[in-house]
C-alpha cells in the first residue's frame, strides 16, 4: 500500500463517464440492430395497421414487452461481463479507467481475480449506484475505497 | 477540463425536460425521492443564478458542490494533503447519516416536509 498511489476521485470520475459513454454507444447501436429487427418484423405482421385480431395483438404486445425485458437484462449482463473481464485481465481497468492510466487493484497490491472482480462489479452496479450513494462515500475516506471497493477489498490506483 | 464540460452541460440541458440525464431508479420504481433526486435539477437552477429553485430541488447541492470543489481543486493542483480534514470516518457516517435523515424527511407529505420535493 505504501508505494501506491491512489488515483484519486477527479480520474475515477472521469474514467467511469468514458466507459458510460463508450458502452452507451456501443450496446446501444448492437441491441438497437437486434431488437429493432424484432420490433420491426412485429410490425410488418399486421400488429399495427389493424389487420390482426385483438387476441393477436395482445400476443405480440406480451412478447414485445417480453422482448424489452431481454433488452434490459442482456444490457445489464453485458456491462457486468464487460467490467469483470476488464479488471481481472493484465490490464487491471476498464477502458476509461486505461485511458485515465489508473488500475484496479488487491488492497495489498496484486492483481484481482474473476471471483474479486465479480464482487465488486455486482456491487458497484446493483448497490453503490442506487443515488450514487456508493460513489460518494469515495470522498470520505484516505483509502478512497468506494462502497464497491470495501465489497472487494480493492483500491483504485495510478498505473503510471 | 472534464469538469468545465459537465458544468457546460448542466446549463444547457435541463434535466426534468431532456432523456440524456440519467433519471433515479428509486422514484420510478417506488415512487419515492432519495437524497439525490432533483440533484442534477439543482445545478441546472444553480447554474442559472435561481438560488431558491436550486435549494428547493436538492438542499444537499449547497454541501456536495463546494466538497467536490475543493477535493478535485486539491487533487489538480497536486495538494492532497489538504483535504486529508475531510477524509475521516466521523465525516463518512456523518454524511450517510445526513442523506438517509433528508431522505425521511423529504418523503412526509406534509408542511414544511413536502417542500422538499423536487419540482418537474
Amino acid at each position: 500500500m505504501e508505494n501506491l498511489q491512489l488515483a484519486g476521485f477527479g480520474k475515477r470520475l472521469v474514467a467511469y463517464l468514458i466507459d458510460g459513454i463508450l458502452l452507451s454507444i456501443v450496446l446501444g447501436i448492437i441491441l438497437s440492430v437486434f431488437f429493432g429487427g424484432i420490433f420491426a418484423s412485429m410490425a410488418g405482421s399486421g400488429a399495427l395497421d389493424g389487420t390482426m385480431t385483438e387476441e393477436e395483438t395482445a400476443a405480440t404486445a406480451v412478447a414485445a414487452t417480453g422482448g424489452l425485458m431481454l433488452f434490459y437484462f442482456i444490457s445489464v449482463v453485458a456491462v457486468i461481463a464487460y467490467e469483470v473481464l476488464m479488471i481481472s485481465s493484465a490490464r487491471q481497468g476498464t477502458i476509461g479507467k486505461i485511458a485515465m492510466k489508473i488500475k484496479v487493484v488487491k488492497e495489498d497490491g496484486s492483481q484481482l481475480s474473476v471471483t474479486d472482480a465479480i464482487i465488486r462489479t455486482i456491487v458497484k452496479s446493483l448497490i453503490s449506484g442506487i443515488c450514487f450513494i456508493g460513489f460518494l462515500i469515495t470522498l470520505f475516506n484516505k483509502k478512497e475505497q468506494s462502497l464497491h471497493d470495501m465489497a472487494g477489498k480493492t483500491l483504485v490506483v495510478s498505473a503510471e | 477540463m472534464v469538469a468545465f464540460a459537465i458544468t457546460a452541460f448542466y446549463f444547457v440541458v435541463n434535466p426534468s425536460k431532456s432523456h440524456f440525464t440519467p433519471a433515479c431508479i428509486l422514484h420510478k420504481t417506488t415512487g419515492l425521492y432519495c437524497f439525490g433526486c432533483g440533484g442534477q435539477r439543482a445545478f441546472h437552477s444553480l447554474l442559472h443564478g435561481r438560488f431558491s429553485e436550486a435549494l428547493q430541488n436538492n438542499i444537499l447541492i449547497y454541501l456536495i458542490l463546494p466538497i467536490i470543489t475543493i477535493i478535485l481543486t486539491a487533487e489538480i493542483i497536486n495538494q492532497k494533503k489538504a483535504i486529508e480534514f475531510i477524509q475521516k470516518p466521523v465525516f463518512m457516517w456523518g454524511f450517510i447519516f445526513l442523506l438517509l435523515v433528508f431522505m425521511i424527511l423529504r418523503n412526509l407529505p406534509f408542511y414544511p416536509f413536502n417542500l422538499m420535493i423536487p419540482n418537474n
